[in-house]
């Protein structure tokens, strides 16, 4: 069976993979089809900083051999990815989208691009992330800021930017992301894209450029459920090198991942959710909860008043980015994006007891939270309050409200970082602009499996992760 | 409620703050940190008003907390 070049590019990485081990298709005409498109695509949407495809080519080849003497060593064998350029990548210039590592050419690769690879996956390119991931729009002063694939001169959301941008556009079907307060999660949400910050220290973060120690975690973004779980066997594992890292009983990710969603108890912080939060995508959201009650999961509201306390918790990720950015600070600033460098400045004058406060803050809210999951498997919020804004926009108008859009991108995501729970952003809707809406589930640490399953569920029975931008 | 901290922090405090921190005192540049750090100062001084009692000092080194692990198996 022959199959079009621009169809390969739209197809998941289980279907490719279902291909490449029936020999329908070869790792070299998977990675040619997805060059193909970036070089016809990229051009308009920019979510690549830098490309490998001589290197991704040789790598297909050498899968192609592989397969063919020894039959796919998994469904990533000959898979083609994209890396967000914070994860070190051996010989190849990481910038961290940042001027100031424009020349830095690690020696090399992040513990998690090492896993894919041997898996059999290849790195196709970099994808765009905002200055050392710290900031949830996906703007990048110095390094082009890449546009929504569904509308142009829309933001992707971030930091994640490029990664977000090339899953959507069918650059890639799988991304490596980070997410620090959201930086999976919402340009997740604002491409229409499948993206799992996993439990905190499930997957190694060697190698990854660090912005916040106690919150970073790295994550696989892709377009549905079934293509994250199978990233996620081959990146969880125990690694010496992160200190964050734990060591689990291997797990396998889409094992039970048809289970459903019957019986599962699924809790709706409604009087949060509906403070803020654009008609339009509250209308999607209600609609997605009214899916999953109908497929067998019990919708309940429930008030978590401590939701609340998001904004404090941009005491800890920005005292823990000044601390490490404080000799650059000092030594370069003119070469930060200044709005980044604002931030970071601003984070020098948090005092140890009050960073500590915060930390002590943080613990609180996780035994609230506790408290919850003995009520629910799962909660669930929009991802974003609101659709892709405009690129440039430091306001957005949000159901009457002027708010600030940067704070206002990462309002339900970050709260879920602070205590490293399993939050996965599912396609569930479009605005009335034609940009897609998210759908945000949320587990107790380690039920990973479970925010997969369920997800799995609602994307059984709906469409929105098979629409492609420009279809 | 906690003292407004911009209060407590006027501006030539924050500039003095600024300089000993090693960030450059360029007027101009001041002027663009200031709100910058106002906003956060405000966040900081409500922060400070939550009971945290009921935590354990040591708790709060936990990025994933004890009591969701409890009946977890690793």
């Amino acid at each position: 069976m022959t199959i079009a070049a621009n169809e390969i590019a739209n197809l998941t990485l289980a279907a490719l993979a279902e291909r490449i081990a029936k020999r329908e298709l070869s790792p070299v005409e998977v990675t040619q089809a997805y060059l193909d498109r970036i070089a016809q695509a990229d051009p308009a949407i920019g979510a690549f900083i830098t490309l490998t495809g001589d290197d991704a080519l040789e790598r297909a080849k050498r899968a192609e051999r592989e397969i063919a003497t020894d039959g796919p060593k998994g469904p990533l064998h000959g898979i083609p990815f994209a890396t967000k350029d914070i994860f070190y990548t051996k010989g190849v210039r990481t910038t961290s989208g940042s001027r100031l590592e424009a020349d830095f050419v690690p020696t090399r690769d992040a513990r998690a691009v090492e896993v894919l690879q041997d898996a059999g996956a290849h790195s196709i390119g970099k994808a765009h992330t905002v200055e050392y991931a710290f900031d949830p729009t996906g703007r990048n002063e110095h390094y082009p800021t890449p546009h929504n694939p569904w509308r142009h001169g829309h933001y992707t959301g971030g930091s994640s930017s490029g990664s977000g941008a090339a899953v959507a556009a069918g650059m890639v079907p799988l991304a490596l992301g980070s997410d620090t307060g959201g930086s999976i999660r919402i340009p997740s949400s604002f491409c229409g894209i499948t993206g799992l910050k996993p439990t905190f220290g499930l997957v190694s973060r060697a190698g990854v450029t660090p912005l916040s120690w106690t919150l970073d975690t790295a994550g696989p973004m892709a377009h549905d459920a079934l293509d994250v779980a199978l990233a996620m066997n081959v990146l969880v594992g125990h690694d010496p090198a992160d200190a964050g890292s734990v060591r689990r009983a291997p797990t396998d990710y889409t094992r039970g991942i048809e289970g459903g969603v019957v019986g599962l108890r699924i809790g709706v912080p409604e009087d949060y959710i509906t403070q803020l939060v654009d008609p339009e995508v509250k209308a999607a959201f209600d609609v997605a909860v009214a899916k999953l009650a109908e497929l067998g999961a019990s919708v309940e509201q429930v008030s978590i008043p401590e939701l609340a306390w998001g904004e404090f918790f941009s005491i800890v990720i920005t005292a823990e980015a000044a601390a490490l950015h404080r000799d650059q600070l000092r030594d370069r600033p003119e070469e930060f994006d200044q709005r980044v460098r604002l931030r970071l400045e601003a984070g020098s004058f948090i005092p140890a007891p009050t960073y500590l406060k915060a930390q002590q803050v943080r613990a609180l809210f996780g035994k609230r939270l506790a408290k919850v999951y003995e009520r629910f498997d799962l909660l669930a919020m929009p991802t974003t309050v609101m659709a892709a804004p405009q690129h440039d926009v430091p306001t957005v108008t949000v159901a009457g409200h002027e708010v600030n859009t940067r704070d206002t991108a990462i309002r339900h995501t970050r709260i879920f970082n602070q205590n490293g729970l399993p939050a996965i952003s599912a396609p569930c809707g479009f605005s009335s602009l034609g940009l897609p809406i998210g759908l945000m589930l949320v587990g107790k640490a380690f039920a990973d499996p479970l925010v997969l399953r369920a997800t799995h569920a609602y994307q059984q029975a709906t469409d929105w992760h098979t629409r492609r931008p420009g279809a | 409620m906690a003292e407004d901290p911009i209060k407590q922090m006027p501006r030539e405090a924050f500039d003095a703050w600024a300089a000993h921190m090693g960030i450059d005192t360029d007027p101009e540049h001041l002027d663009k940190l200031y709100p910058e750090a106002a906003t956060l100062l405000r966040r900081m001084a409500a922060v400070h008003t939550i009971d945290t009692s009921e935590v354990d000092p040591a708790e709060a080194s936990e990025t994933v907390p004890r009591d969701m692990l409890q009946g977890e198996s690793s």
